[in-house]
């Protein structure tokens, strides 16, 4: 029989609060570069040029469709192979900016494309260039169609920042498993994982409601 | 914020359940290990897999080792048969989880008999005496614990060195990996100054590549021995087992498996 004991986690929290730090860290850097090269990757997939469309669906369609270990694995154990050797944490924000940037350029594209093509041309016809027009009149609109699973996006990457305690980052998962094996401790540490995964995803999630609340334009909600 | 209130429910639900299912009274009548072992026929044993030279996977692919050679030889006595032997691969960190969920009947894994592993699972009495030390380059110029604050040290989770090296060296940056080759191959890329884990395993590494060396001190003596799931049910199965292991103490076949295994790579 197991008997629930969470007062081993007193212990435990200045270890704690210093993991929760290094995922806040890496999260908030990840998601900025993930932002930037959604964006950027979207941007290039809707070019004229047909190379420059080819190279970046070729990215996107590589990078998303393998494992994130093995992407860890190879800025963290590749790279030293041929002489570089970037600290942990270095490789963990590459890994997982240049992963979930492939899936929020997807994220992108949808909402692009859903904007009906009729306002690309009447933009063109009104003499706007193409930069003006995708940041004039198809970005403001697409941003509001796609803001619930962009925040979906950020939301996985947190979640997916508990890979980097594979590569000995002392990030909050690798605190919570070392102390969970360390005590034989493994439901209080869970739980409290649990819980403090689920308070930094759930920030994500009312910023997303907020915005997406903000944003919202008279007219275009149905309410079913 | 309904969406917020909705995933703390959620929340509430999911420790509510976790400690509802951890705290309700095991109704199964608990079967004795030992005739489950006897009617199975075979013994299902936890053992290291990378581990040079108490569990590993030598270059013909075949699982070898001092702790292997051991479970065989219990299996030989209390089964009549050294093959009736199921091997799991288990690791510094979950050896012990491997025990209490009951996956495996014993686990003979490096395993250092400790005050607060026995909390938690059973021991046999000790089969080898190990000691904790640390592992460098050859042209390093770490020379013992002491230089090792402010420098970076690899340990494996869940092990007995991780512990020490906090009181050996307060300042060393500590990085935990979840597997030995893992560290190994961590170390090997120039990612840290040191490794410290049992000297026969740094042994094993050494064998394995002779630019690493082991330094001459020894910080503390790890007793190995067999770990068992604590528990009425198990108590028959442990009496064979530690009656087998000293048979085996006993009639020599463990200084043969200590020359065997660990001699041969300490004269290297």
């Amino acid at each position: 029989m197991y008997e629930l004991n969470f007062s081993i986690l007193y212990n435990a929290l200045p270890a704690i609060i210093n993991g929760l730090r290094i995922t806040i860290l890496i999260s908030l850097f990840s998601s900025f570069f993930a932002f930037v090269i959604g964006v950027i990757l979207a941007f290039l997939r809707n070019t004229d040029i047909p190379a420059v469309r080819i190279t970046a669906t070729v990215y996107v369609e590589l990078v998303r469709n393998i494992p994130l270990l093995i992407l860890l694995y190879l800025f963290y154990k590749g790279l030293s192979n041929i002489d570089i050797n970037l600290p942990s944490i270095i490789c963990g924000i590459l890994a997982l900016s240049l992963y979930t940037g492939a899936f929020i350029s997807e994220v992108f594209r949808s909402g692009i494309n859903s904007i009906a093509s009729e306002q690309f041309e009447a933009a063109r016809g009104l003499g706007l260039s193409r930069r003006q027009t995708f940041a004039l009149v198809i970005f403001p609109q697409a941003i509001r169609i796609i803001l619930p699973p962009l925040g979906s996006q950020f939301i996985n990457l947190i979640k997916n920042s508990s890979l980097v305690s594979f590569i000995a980052v002392t990030d909050l998962f690798y605190v919570i498993y070392k102390g969970a094996v360390d005590d034989f401790r493994i439901f209080e540490f869970f739980i409290a994982g649990t819980i403090i995964y689920m308070g930094l995803t759930g920030i994500i999630a009312i910023i997303t409601n907020l915005l997406e609340y903000c944003l919202k334009m008279p007219g275009r909600t149905i309410k079913i | 914020m309904v969406k917020f209130w909705n995933s703390f429910l959620l929340l509430i639900l999911t420790v509510a359940m976790m400690s509802g299912l951890t705290s309700c009274k095991k109704e199964v009548t608990n079967q004795d290990l030992l005739g489950v072992v006897k009617q199975r026929g075979v013994i299902v044993a936890g053992v290291k897999f990378d581990s040079k030279p108490f569990g590993f996977i030598d270059t013909d692919q075949k699982l070898k080792g001092f702790d292997v050679d051991l479970v065989r030889e219990i299996s030989k006595r209390v089964l009549g048969d050294e093959n009736a032997v199921k091997f799991q691969q288990v690791t510094s960190s979950n050896r012990i989880f491997s025990l209490t969920t009951g996956s495996v009947d014993l686990v003979a894994a490096t395993l250092t008999i400790n005050t607060k592993r026995r909390q938690i699972i059973d021991f046999s009495s000790p089969y080898y005496i190990a000691g904790q030390a640390i592992m460098v380059p050859e042209k390093s110029d770490i020379k013992s614990a002491r230089n090792l604050n402010g420098r970076k040290v690899i340990v494996v989770l869940g092990s007995t060195s991780e512990k020490n090296i906090r009181e050996l060296a307060p300042r060393a940056i500590v990085q935990g990996f979840r597997t030995y080759t893992d560290a190994f191959s961590a170390l090997r890329a120039g990612r840290a100054d040191a490794l410290t884990t049992d000297d026969t395993i740094i042994t094993g590494f050494l064998a394995e590549d002779p630019n690493f060396k082991i330094l001459n001190e020894r910080y503390t003596k790890e007793p190995y021995g067999i770990g068992f799931k604590k528990g009425s049910d198990t108590q028959s199965f442990q009496n064979t087992v530690n009656t087998a292991l000293d048979n085996i103490k006993a009639d020599g076949t463990l200084e043969l498996l200590r020359k065997k295994w660990v001699q041969k790579y300490n004269n290297r």
